[in-house]
């Protein structure tokens, strides 16, 4: 906890940066009110594609065609290669909410987590054309006073209620201060 | 600008990772496709084997009993003769074989399988592109080929296949001669004849199996003797 003090310190309270065991020190002390990760709908063209090849060898099959090994073996490591990859994608970037402060998650095997607090954060916005209304997914931009960039909560469920929550806790925090 | 925040860059590059995925997906489909229906166009080894059968390999001409022999492949034509009381599927039609006294099945471009004893057909499952019974043809219509195949047991008199074919394995107690490279001639009495890799004609009539062409090896194992003829150049 001194270096997390320490880096907390030196940024000044407006990022913070932790390593994978401070974040994972940190959820024990601050329990997250939401955890979103990316919606598998997003990811709806990939398992179209492997049911578009599943759908061809079933219908060669029905009717009776000799499927080449070969073409088997490569359209079954397709398939397979679709399910995992969507299941990477997902499980590898994560956001969540505290009290005070809104967590990134990004990568499985290089992990890259940030930690941004209420009170530099500027300003909100949901990304939600047609076709992702439609499904109920949609992206999230939380943009930050001292950087140009800004973090982008992708392709979640309901993003509304993700924004309304954090929107809720900024004003909760920034009240508490005034 | 600190890189490591700029979270912007990540959307190009899976951008750029999704336009790979589905140029894989379209040569996924490609592969499927052609190796479905150009399937006879596209062999990596078939052809390599094939010639070099021919040259590694050494002439049969025999005629034997009939064994019990199991086909798969594409042939060129396919004629079948005899009398049976079966049904056929070709395409979406069921033609019965009872009517007439002895049928001639004309196979045309089939690809699938066929087996037979000295008897009956047993098996005949496939896709022909044009099939004639007794002078009436029958044509798939479209690109595909039809589906073809019997319902049940066809006793015939005589198969014969138009082109050259390819058996891995033909391996039975049987009895007759068999002569070798135009010069050798083996005597068999109900021994085990067990050729590999044959090579050439094929033509199943008055109840005999007339083969010639090239094989790979030959096994002959009877009462005290055992003939081994292989190729080794």
């Amino acid at each position: 906890m001194t270096i997390q003090k320490k880096k907390i310190k030196n940024i000044g309270n407006h990022q913070n940066i932790f390593n994978h065991h401070s974040i994972i020190k940190y959820m024990k002390k601050n329990s997250f009110l939401i955890k979103v990760r990316s919606s598998r709908k997003s990811y709806f063209s990939m398992y179209l594609m492997a049911l578009i090849v599943i759908g061809i060898l079933f219908y060669l099959y029905l009717n009776d065609y000799e499927i080449n090994t070969l073409s088997l073996i490569v359209s079954g490591l397709f398939v397979l290669f679709c399910i995992k990859y969507v299941e990477y994608l997902v499980l590898s970037d994560w956001w969540a909410i505290t009290n005070s402060s809104i967590i990134q998650s990004k990568g499985i095997f290089n992990k890259n987590v940030r930690e941004v607090d209420f009170s530099s954060i500027s300003d909100l916005d949901i990304e939600q054309p047609f076709i992702k209304r439609i499904f109920g997914y949609g992206n999230v931009h939380i943009r930050l006073f001292l950087n140009e960039t800004c973090i982008t909560v992708k392709e979640i469920n309901n993003p509304e209620r993700f924004m309304e929550l954090l929107q809720k806790k900024i004003t909760k925090k920034r009240g508490n201060r005034l | 600008m600190n890189k490591r925040y700029d979270f912007e860059y990540r959307p190009k590059r899976s951008h750029r990772k999704k336009t790979m995925i589905f140029f894989v997906f379209l040569l996924v489909i490609i592969l499927i496709l052609f190796t479905t229906f150009y399937r006879s166009g596209f062999s990596i080894t078939g052809r390599i084997i094939q010639q070099s059968n021919e040259n590694k390999s050494l002439t049969i001409s025999t005629t034997l009993p009939i064994p019990e022999l199991n086909l798969k492949g594409d042939y060129e034509r396919i004629i079948i003769s005899g009398k049976s009381d079966s049904y056929l599927t070709i395409g979406s039609q069921e033609i019965s074989l009872k009517d007439t006294e002895r049928n001639e099945i004309i196979i045309e471009d089939f690809s699938g399988r066929i087996e037979f004893d000295k008897e009956k057909i047993s098996i005949l499952n496939g896709r022909a592109e044009k099939v004639i019974i007794n002078k009436m043809p029958i044509t798939s219509q479209g690109i595909r080929k039809m589906k073809f195949s019997s319902h049940s047991e066809i006793f015939y008199e005589s198969i014969e296949f138009k082109e050259k074919l390819n058996i891995k394995e033909i391996n039975y107690f049987t009895s007759g001669n068999i002569l070798i490279d135009y010069q050798n001639n083996l005597l068999l009495n109900n021994d085990e004849l067990l050729i590999k890799n044959y090579f050439g004609n094929l033509q199943i009539r008055n109840n005999q199996m007339h083969i010639n062409g090239l094989f790979e090896s030959l096994e002959i194992t009877g009462n005290n003797k055992k003939i081994l003829i292989s190729f080794k150049g």
